[in-house]
């Protein structure tokens, strides 16, 4: 088989930083969408693996001059206007020293460009074979008023969300600027920056007014990033959200997994990469990151998400700086953010929302009794994201459930009474409970199932059977009696699809959510009992207590039915995906 | 054992000695050696035997085991001395190599080759001491071993030449350096001394020419030489001639340290950081980045104050120094009292020094002063005067005038002592050495001062060590002054010198300190050295302690908008005149007769880019050829442009043109002037004004800086202050116009204005008040 190259797409070398909008605004020039952006350090050694080389300043230039003259592929020189580093004399002498050297020895490889028309005019008289860059693609004109100063560390903008003026922060590099652009018209606010004038000018390009939104019928591109988190919280919930999707908007899910439970993904049929943390490899945190980052960036340029997704509390940098490389900028970012967090969790991680276009937050039976930072402060107030709360996400609701005797012939279970015990997760204090759990489901004749998970020990009890249920929900109808930790997974399951008796023993870990909130609630409604791992007095009354339900048959008939309506999320989601649309000429008419 | 058997034994161990170097195995010839008994007293010529051959094979290491016994056994022959003198300047043991040489050969060593290591030693010991500073040889040493020299090889000839030339000894190092060029007629490297010497001479049209030659001939030193050109001409602000090398330089394939060079010395900040950037994406790759360019990249940066980078580096696994190292680990980044770690190349790159040191008092975990410290004064108690130089300069004068106002308002001597960084001779740093000397304060010269520990205290060392190179040189040597003399209250006078006096205070804990800038802020005055002073400034301007001080109005508005500080936080302390200096002229020219011939114009300033000498001299072929006024200008100064403005001056038909240099005499500066014109583009408070004013002399300049403030602008005596833009025909139109009544006005106003206004009462009153922290907040801008 030939190779064709021209089949490829086009790849781009960039040389200098990678923050530099300049360098994010290159994938916005209309004939550079499908082109590829690979950051660049060594030109005479990384000019093999791209088609085209731009280089970022003049700055750069010279310090590769050499290299950059001996290339053998098309090279642009952008020259910037002052306004960066250093005094105008010594910008001045920069572009002089440039000049000259270029004018010592030809190279017909070599082109110079400048950003705006402007700017091109002004540098002319020293470089007349200067061309400005071309315009962006359009972006709309429905957007807030946004100041940039490079020396200063944060933004301060006015934005409208429900009609209601808000001021917002948000950290100067926070955004890719091909995304920045669709969000705001930028103002740039320090008159001596005569090269931020031309970025702004650049970015803010033509702007055309928004139309009416029009049902999306293209399918959607949903990449979403999945951490090693505790429990199985994070992949059932996306697989939720992504099932979701999948349905209304017929999306086409890829999942970016560190999650050691990845294999439950796979089985449902998900496209998943897998990766590994810095941990899982013993690796140097910022060396790992460097990698992730730039694997990342190129993952996000050649699936071409509309909406990276993440779903957990502490969100690793390397997600922030892959949305930041070059050729990554059309792309939402949705922060899946449950509540229910631990009062005294340290909020820093809130600062996150800066970089989200959507905060969302999987609605909790308990929201009540939440007394968390996502409660108690409010985190959508950074940046330009908004925030929904949806009723609660369960994976359980889009699956097909077993009769019982169903679900028993697959649980391989005999006749009377059997209580699934899924005490999961990587963590929590178990051993008191474990014992007192066996000896009352001996006393009382109920027959303990384990549930396999792959992030938790299996039982000390060898007799106990284990059986792995994944969705757990499919086979409620074959079990008379739950006890489990309290994660936001299980409560909501249980809760949405069984009737039977529940236990809840909520883990206390600092990472997690506050289980223990949120099974108290449970409790307080009577939909649950609750057993505490430190309250070791009462305990076996309480299992005693749950174990007579069992063996008693009780059903629980007020437990709620609330949970998310995909249609809406789909058109959440759409609705964020108009961001950064690209502007289709005949909706402007 | 017996005679016989001995010998027997002796001839069997060397039998056995020369078959094992004969294959080589040096290593198991020094054990057979060492195990058969037979000592390096025994059988001298065999360790002798086994030293010459495994030194021969190159396995320098046994070879110098084996003379070390001989060495201890007291048996070395001259060539095995030779070989471990040679060792040990191989291996850059300088002290050990001159001790081995001196002690068998002597301090004067006959033996050509024993002369040339011995010279080529001293020469590397002495540039070892250095540590940055600048390079002294012993001038004792150096004349010892150059006496009637035979010139041994290229080597220990540029060693001789380089002995005499660090010992100021210029002529002889002159001489030596022909007899090399005679004898080794190819090597460029003496042209290369020749260049240096003119350089070091202050010719720099001499250097400039002779380090051309070498960039043109050759290709090794090349890049060496444009350098150097460059450096040359960035000193003599010739921005074309700059340029030019710049371009060239960057078109050479460079070593990654020269590539950041060129970015630094160009003021490339975007260059430096790419080429910093790539060391740092490429650091594991030793064909990328070698270990010499990684270590000298990271020293480069060092001194250039980019600190967040160094420790980049050093966590991208680049090899650093063992200096750098040393800064970094007493910074402690990243501990709990330390500065917090960068976590990307960006947030390392804004990391620099000395901006990331400050507030000072945190990072060496001061405790904080109580407030209202330091009380009032009575007395200035012991005060030390800082400055850079006593070359023959405004600001220079004036920091004499100031001691001297000093001394005449009543302070003792005994209480005064002055600090320099530099009074060389041989470049004119010494000017009004005389001056200053005849005023009988104690003065401490801080390039040759005596230190006994040289160490700084660690939490010292940490701040110091983490300074741009220059600044850092200053701080060290200061603060050891500073120690010995434990000064109330210092001043330091013109911005490299307030620096390095400000910090030196902070870090001593002196009570009082006055930091004296005189002219326009760095950012009008486009110096890129001064501008990493602006965070340091800033700091201190919030310190109560510390009064800033600039000699015009305008000057200390610039400073505040320099600072972004609010307006009042820079005070005005004006320059001093001692009228009585001036009376005999003043009176001479007040009575003189209208001079008859061409009209004599006067400019003394420094020949540089600012002065806009070339402006200066179209005005005046303006005022001649549109007035029709003959004109005979007369410059009175040194600098950068002086070739060019010789040259245009020429073109403008101003053949006669006289430039004189070094006067500083009153009589010799404006006795043959009728009128004195200044043309500059930036002026703190130009004090040639104010003593052709003192003198009577009508003055025109144009309104930059404190001119307004400098002049007399009342009747018919008044100066002529032109736009600060003016074109040399409207300059000619302007001049022109006021002439005729200017010249022939009584000049009394003038002489009044000065002797008035400029009083050194008034700027020693100032002073004092600054010392003792009598001076009320709310008059900070009426000192004068």
């Amino acid at each position: 088989m030939s190779f064709d190259r021209a089949a490829l797409p086009w790849r781009v070398g960039i040389l200098g930083d990678g923050a530099d909008p300049a360098a994010q605004l290159i994938e916005e020039q209309p004939e550079r969408s499908d082109h590829i952006f690979y950051l660049v350090s060594d030109p005479a050694r990384d000019a093999e693996m791209v088609d085209e080389l731009i280089v970022l300043s003049q700055g750069h230039a010279l310090a590769h001059l050499p290299a950059l003259q001996a290339l053998n592929i098309p090279c642009q020189i952008l020259l910037r206007r002052h306004g960066g580093h250093g005094s105008a004399a010594d910008w001045a002498a920069g572009l002089d020293m440039l000049a000259a050297a270029l004018a010592r020895s030809a190279a017909p490889h070599l082109t110079l460009a400048a950003l705006t028309p402007a700017a091109t005019e002004a540098l002319r008289p020293q470089f007349p074979a200067l061309r400005a860059w071309p315009d962006l693609r359009p972006v709309y004109d429905d957007v807030p008023r946004f100041p940039v100063d490079r020396n200063e560390a944060q933004s301060t903008f006015s934005i409208e969300f429900n009609d209601l003026r808000e001021s917002r922060r948000i950290e100067r590099d926070a955004l890719h600027w091909a995304r920045l652009r669709c969000l705001a018209q930028l103002i740039a606010r320090d008159p001596q920056d005569v090269d931020m004038q031309d970025l702004v000018a650049l970015a803010n390009g033509t702007r055309l007014p928004r139309p009416e939104l029009r049902p999306e019928d293209r399918p959607l591109r949903w990449l979403a990033v999945v951490p090693n988190g505790v429990g199985l919280g994070h992949i059932t919930r996306m697989m939720a959200l992504a099932t979701a999707l999948k349905q209304h908007r017929k999306a086409d899910v890829i999942f970016w997994c560190f999650s050691r439970a990845a294999e439950i993904l796979q089985a449902a049929g998900f496209q998943i990469v897998l990766r590994q943390t810095a941990q899982h490899l013993k690796a140097h945190p910022p060396a790992w990151r460097d990698w992730e980052s730039a694997e990342f960036a190129r993952a996000i340029q050649h699936i071409k998400p509309d909406v990276v997704s993440y779903d957990g509390a502490v969100i690793d940098p390397f997600v922030f700086r892959g949305l930041r490389h070059p050729g990554c900028g059309r792309t939402a970012f949705v922060w899946v953010l449950r509540g229910m967090m631990r009062p005294d969790a340290d909020p820093a991680f809130l600062e996150n929302a800066q970089y989200c276009d959507l905060i969302l937050e999987p609605g909790d039976f308990a929201v009540s009794v939440d007394r968390g930072a996502t409660r108690t402060r409010q985190p959508y107030l950074r940046g330009f994201s908004s925030k929904i709360t949806t009723q609660p996400v369960a994976f359980s609701r889009t699956q097909s459930k077993f009769s019982r005797r169903e679900a028993k012939k697959r649980m391989q279970l005999g006749w009377g009474k059997h209580c699934l015990v899924s005490l999961g997760g990587a963590f929590g204090d178990w051993d008191a409970i474990e014992a007192e759990i066996i000896a009352e489901a001996k006393a009382h004749g109920v027959t303990l199932i384990w549930a396999q998970s792959p992030l938790a020990p299996p039982p000390r009890d060898s007799d106990t059977p284990v059986r792995r249920l994944f969705p757990l929900s499919r086979y409620l109808a074959g079990i008379d009696g739950v006890i489990t930790a309290t994660g936001y997974n299980s409560f909501h399951e249980l809760m949405l699809e069984y009737t039977g008796p529940v236990m809840f023993a909520p883990t206390n870990h600092i990472r997690m959510d506050d289980q223990v909130a949120r099974a108290q609630f449970a409790a307080d409604q009577g939909w649950a009992s609750i057993v505490l791992a430190d309250q070791q007095s009462e305990m076996k009354g309480q299992i005693a207590a749950f174990m007579a339900e069992v063996q008693a048959g009780q059903t629980y008939e007020t437990r709620p039915d609330q949970s998310l309506d995909g249609a809406e999320f789909a058109r959440h989601i759409s609705a964020i995906c108009q961001r950064y649309a690209v502007v289709q000429p005949e909706w402007t008419t | 054992m017996d005679q016989g058997n001995l010998l027997h034994h002796f001839a069997q161990v060397r039998r056995q000695v020369t078959a094992l170097c004969h294959k080589e195995r040096f290593s198991a010839a020094h054990v057979l050696l060492t195990g058969s008994g037979l000592s390096a007293e025994d059988a001298p010529g065999l360790w002798e035997y086994v030293a010459r051959q495994a030194a021969l094979a190159g396995h320098d290491d046994l070879a110098h085991r084996v003379r070390e016994t001989l060495w201890q056994a007291g048996l070395l022959s001259d060539p095995l001395a030779l070989d471990e003198g040679a060792y040990y300047l191989e291996a850059e043991d300088a002290e050990a190599c001159i001790y081995v040489l001196e002690s068998h050969f002597g301090a004067l060593p006959t033996q050509p080759e024993a002369l040339e290591y011995l010279t080529r030693a001293h020469m590397l010991a002495a540039s070892r001491r250095t540590s940055g500073g600048k390079l002294r040889t012993s001038r004792a040493t150096a004349l010892r071993l150059t006496q009637n020299i035979e010139l041994n090889s290229p080597a220990h000839a540029i060693a001789a030449v380089d002995l005499l030339r660090f010992a100021d000894e210029i002529d002889r190092s002159v001489a030596l350096n022909a007899q090399a060029r005679a004898t080794f007629p190819d090597d460029i490297r003496f042209t290369m001394r020749d260049a240096r010497i003119a350089e070091q001479k202050g010719a720099p049209d001499t250097a400039l020419r002779l380090w051309r030659e070498v960039a043109d001939t050759s290709e090794r030193y090349r890049s060496d030489a444009l350098f150097k050109l460059l450096s040359l001409s960035l000193k003599r602000e010739d921005s074309a001639a700059a340029g030019a090398l710049a371009a060239e330089l960057a078109c050479l394939e460079l070593p990654l340290d020269a590539r950041l060079q060129l970015a630094l010395l160009t003021g490339q900040e975007d260059m430096a950081l790419a080429v910093s950037q790539y060391v740092s994406e490429n650091a594991g790759n030793s064909d990328a980045v070698s270990y010499a360019e990684g270590k000298a990249v990271g020293d480069l940066l060092l001194q250039a104050g980019y600190f967040g980078l160094v420790l980049w580096l050093r966590r991208q696994r680049v090899t650093l120094s063992e200096r750098a190292k040393a800064v970094l680990d007493a910074s402690r980044f990243g501990e709990e009292l330390g500065l917090p770690l960068p976590a990307n190349f960006q947030e390392a790159a804004a990391l620099r020094s000395p901006a990331c040191m400050l507030p000072l008092r945190d990072f060496m975990h001061l405790p904080e002063r109580p407030a209202g410290w330091p009380a009032p004064r009575q007395t200035a108690g012991r005060i030390l005067l800082v400055n850079s130089s006593l070359k023959a300069g405004g600001a220079e004068r004036q920091f004499v005038a100031l001691v001297r106002a000093l001394l005449d308002a009543g302070l003792p001597k005994s209480q005064i002592d002055v600090a320099l960084f530099n009074l060389d001779a041989d470049r004119a740093r010494d000017h009004f050495l005389p001056d200053l000397m005849a005023l009988d304060v104690s003065i401490h010269n801080l390039s040759q001062l005596q230190i006994a520990n040289p160490h700084l205290p660690q939490r010292i060392a940490r701040v110091v060590g983490a300074l741009p190179a220059g600044l850092q040189q200053d701080a060290r040597q200061l603060w050891h002054l500073c120690q010995d003399l434990r000064p109330d209250v210092i001043h330091g006078w013109q911005d490299r010198s307030a620096a390095a006096a400000g910090l030196v205070a902070e870090l001593s804990g002196t009570e009082r300190v006055v930091l004296s800038m005189r002219n326009m802020a760095p950012h009008t005055r486009q110096d890129r050295g001064l501008t990493l002073f602006k965070p340091l400034l800033q700091s201190w301007a919030r310190l109560p302690n510390v009064t800033l001080t600039a000699n015009a109005g305008p000057a200390a508005a610039d400073y505040e908008a320099w600072l972004g500080c609010d307006a009042g936080t820079v005070d005005v302390l004006r320059n001093a005149v001692n009228i009585d200096n001036f009376a005999p002229i003043f009176e001479q020219i007040k009575r003189r007769k209208p001079h008859q011939g061409p009209l004599r114009v006067g400019g003394v300033f420094r020949l540089a880019t600012n002065k806009r000498p070339l402006l200066w001299l179209e005005t005046l072929a303006a005022l001649r050829d549109t007035h029709g006024l003959q004109i005979a200008p007369q410059i009175y100064g040194d600098g950068p442009l002086r070739d060019q403005i010789i040259a245009h001056a020429a073109q403008l038909g101003f053949k006669d043109l006289m430039i004189t240099t070094g006067a500083s005499d009153p009589r010799a500066l404006y006795g043959d002037l009728d009128i004195l014109l200044l043309m500059s583009r930036v002026e703190g408070l130009p004090n040639v004004l104010l003593e052709a004013q003192a003198c009577g002399l009508p003055v025109a300049a144009c309104d930059v800086g404190g001119v307004r403030e400098a002049v007399q602008t009342r009747g018919d005596a008044s100066a002529l202050v032109m736009d600060a833009d003016i074109s040399a025909t409207e300059a000619a139109d302007a001049l022109a116009a006021w002439l005729p009544a200017a010249r022939a006005a009584d000049p009394q106003p003038r002489h009044g204005f000065v002797r008035t206004h400029f009083a050194p009462e008034t700027l020693a009153q100032a002073c004092l008040k600054a010392y003792t922290g009598t001076a009320h907040p709310l008059h900070r801008r009426s000192t004068a």
